[in-house]
């Protein structure tokens, strides 16, 4: 059973993949994939993260249906990693999901075919290993295909119609390098079917508990130092942090005027300085929260004292993202604007998770568990929107002024809504035919699209 | 040409057996328990594999998935499979340690 499911897969890997560009054909692997998976693995598909990680993976594998971009790739093979990393391992950390799942799609047949061997006896195995009857399966698939091909001739005499369904039967597209992706796939399958996991790092990471204790070394006195130098330094960095807001909301209510060159100034020079002083700031706390001082007990003003810093670089968050929104505002949406977006989401979750680890004494494992499993949501989700639609959609209709090379540049997602423009927007005629090209371009591709390299943009236009 | 290609071949695949066979070498040498092939194989293995496919599939992204760079870098990965799995099942040489080393030189230490 098992034998010939991945037999069947490897066809159908073959017939989705060989020769054809990314469209639909993601979508059905990635099906295919929780297919196989499930067989094998059916009590792990009893564990509700198993369900929500299978559910990921196949909405991941919808959206580059519905929009072929890098990113939904991007985040579909990352959604597959995790997925069979986490049916290798259940308990395991997302990054270890990902390493695992890395090795299993890599070597997973190898280290069966090894490990086993290794770990049982000789005699063991020889009980196991039932001889394989060679010459039943012969006749078992030999004898019932001759026996077919000769009542298809029969059938074929008979009946016209069944005559022309059977002519219609075209196998041409097999040749030695389908045969060879074929291969590959069964390899795949083969590999993934059973999971496997990289046994130092798991067992390391399973070992690896989320909460801080309390180590020998503890010393009142030398935690005394250590708690007056942190009070010091976090007391005078938030006094540095206050006045820098200050300015900077004086600075932003009072250049009204001159607001769009300046912003523009400020955020190339500035935004990347903030940035990093949120990463410093976050990694100043992990340094002073590293250990006993958890558990002084006059540590009270030290982590008041870090809770205030942590909400001060969250405004400071906030102000970069109210900078970064203005000029988005008067020079449109861009991926690295955008970028600058997701990695302020990513900071104030990494604050908050930070204010967490001090508040209930975790250590920094517990920061980078959930800090990764942050990034993988937010991966995920961003993997889902349409970039280059809604960056395309707002620069034409809100933004004050546009970069329309930039825009022309971007993927085929945008082609149908550049089109759409034409007929309202003034454009002048070597962007209107710049357009008309790509336009033209697109649908003929669209059209000229195979079953497996499908997309969602087809049947738009379809329906118009 | 078609004996150009064989030689080319040859040299490029001769050359590509030598460095893997001294990289899976080094994964031995390199390792706390050199002669306990369980041992090498669970710490040292998984990383080797993902190593060489990280390094293998940023030269074909660079090479623009040209299908010379998807057969060369395919080959590669079966060719350290199974030089792996000749140095893992079948080879019987035995590696000296440097423990092993110390005590034979001073033999009679007390």
């Amino acid at each position: 059973m098992k034998k010939l499911a991945l037999f069947i897969s490897a066809l159908l890997f073959s017939t989705f993949f060989y020769d054809q560009s990314i469209g639909l054909n993601l979508f059905l692997f990635s099906i295919l994939t929780v297919a196989i998976l499930f067989i094998n693995n059916q009590s792990n598909f009893k564990n509700r993260k198993t369900l929500i990680y299978s559910t990921v993976y196949l909405i991941t594998g919808l959206t580059i249906f519905f929009h072929n971009s890098t990113l939904s790739i991007i985040a579909n093979l990352v959604a597959f990693f995790t997925l069979i990393g986490h049916l290798s391992e259940t308990k395991s950390s997302i990054y270890v999901n990902w390493l695992n799942g890395l090795y299993t799609t890599i070597a997973g047949f190898f280290h069966r075919n090894f490990a086993n061997k290794e770990t049982k006896t000789t005699v063991e195995a020889q009980e196991d290993k039932e001889p394989i009857d060679y010459f039943h399966w012969a006749k078992i698939i030999l004898i019932p295909a001759v026996i077919l091909i000769a009542f298809i001739a029969l059938y074929k005499e008979g009946n016209p119609v069944f005559s022309n369904i059977i002519e219609k039967i075209d196998f041409s597209f097999i040749n030695i390098r389908w045969i060879l992706v074929a291969g590959l796939g069964y390899y795949l399958f083969n590999n993934i079917y059973a999971p496997i996991e990289v046994e130092p790092a798991t067992e390391l990471d399973l070992k690896t508990e989320n909460s801080l204790h309390k180590t020998d070394t503890f010393s009142i006195p030398k935690l005394k130092q250590e708690n007056q130098l942190g009070v010091i330094l976090i007391s005078l960095l938030n006094a540095l942090i206050v006045l820098y807001l200050i300015t900077d909301v004086a600075f932003l209510t009072s250049e009204l005027d001159l607001r769009a060159s300046v912003f523009s100034a400020q955020v190339h020079n500035g935004i990347n300085a903030l940035i990093a002083s949120i990463v410093i700031a976050i990694m100043i706390l992990l340094y002073v929260f590293r250990g006993n001082l958890n558990f002084y007990e006059q540590n009270n003003i030290l982590k008041r004292l870090a809770y205030t810093w942590i909400i001060l670089n969250i405004l400071l968050v906030f102000s970069i993202t109210f900078k970064n929104s203005q000029y988005i505002y008067y020079f449109g949406l861009t991926y690295k604007r955008i970028g600058v977006l997701v990695y302020l989401i990513l900071a104030t979750i990494g604050l908050v998770t930070t204010l967490l680890k001090i508040g209930a004494i975790k250590n920094n494992w517990y920061l980078f568990r959930v800090n990764t499993q942050a990034a993988f949501i937010i991966l995920i989700v961003s993997s889902t929107v349409n970039w280059d639609y809604h960056i395309t959609n707002y620069n034409f209709n809100y933004a004050k002024s546009m970069d329309f090379n930039y825009l022309y540049n971007l993927s085929n997602n945008n082609t149908l809504l550049l089109n759409e423009q034409l007929a309202s927007k003034t454009l002048d005629e070597d962007s209107i035919q710049l357009i008309k090209n790509k336009y033209n371009d697109y649908v003929y591709k669209l059209r000229t699209n195979n079953w497996q390299e499908l997309q969602y943009d087809f049947f738009k236009l379809s329906t118009k | 040409m078609a004996t150009f290609i064989i030689f080319v071949s040859l040299i490029v695949g001769g050359f590509t057996f030598i460095i893997i066979r001294i990289s899976i070498s080094c994964m031995f040498w390199f390792s706390k328990k050199p002669n306990d092939k369980l041992y090498v194989f669970k710490t040292q293995f998984p990383y080797y594999m993902m190593a060489l496919i990280g390094l293998s599939l940023i030269v074909i992204i660079k090479l623009d998935f040209t299908y010379s760079s998807l057969y060369y870098f395919l080959s590669t990965y079966f060719l350290a499979l199974l030089i792996w799995n000749y140095k893992l099942k079948h080879c019987k040489r035995k590696y000296s340690t440097v423990k092993e080393s110390i005590e034979q030189s001073q033999p009679k230490l007390p």
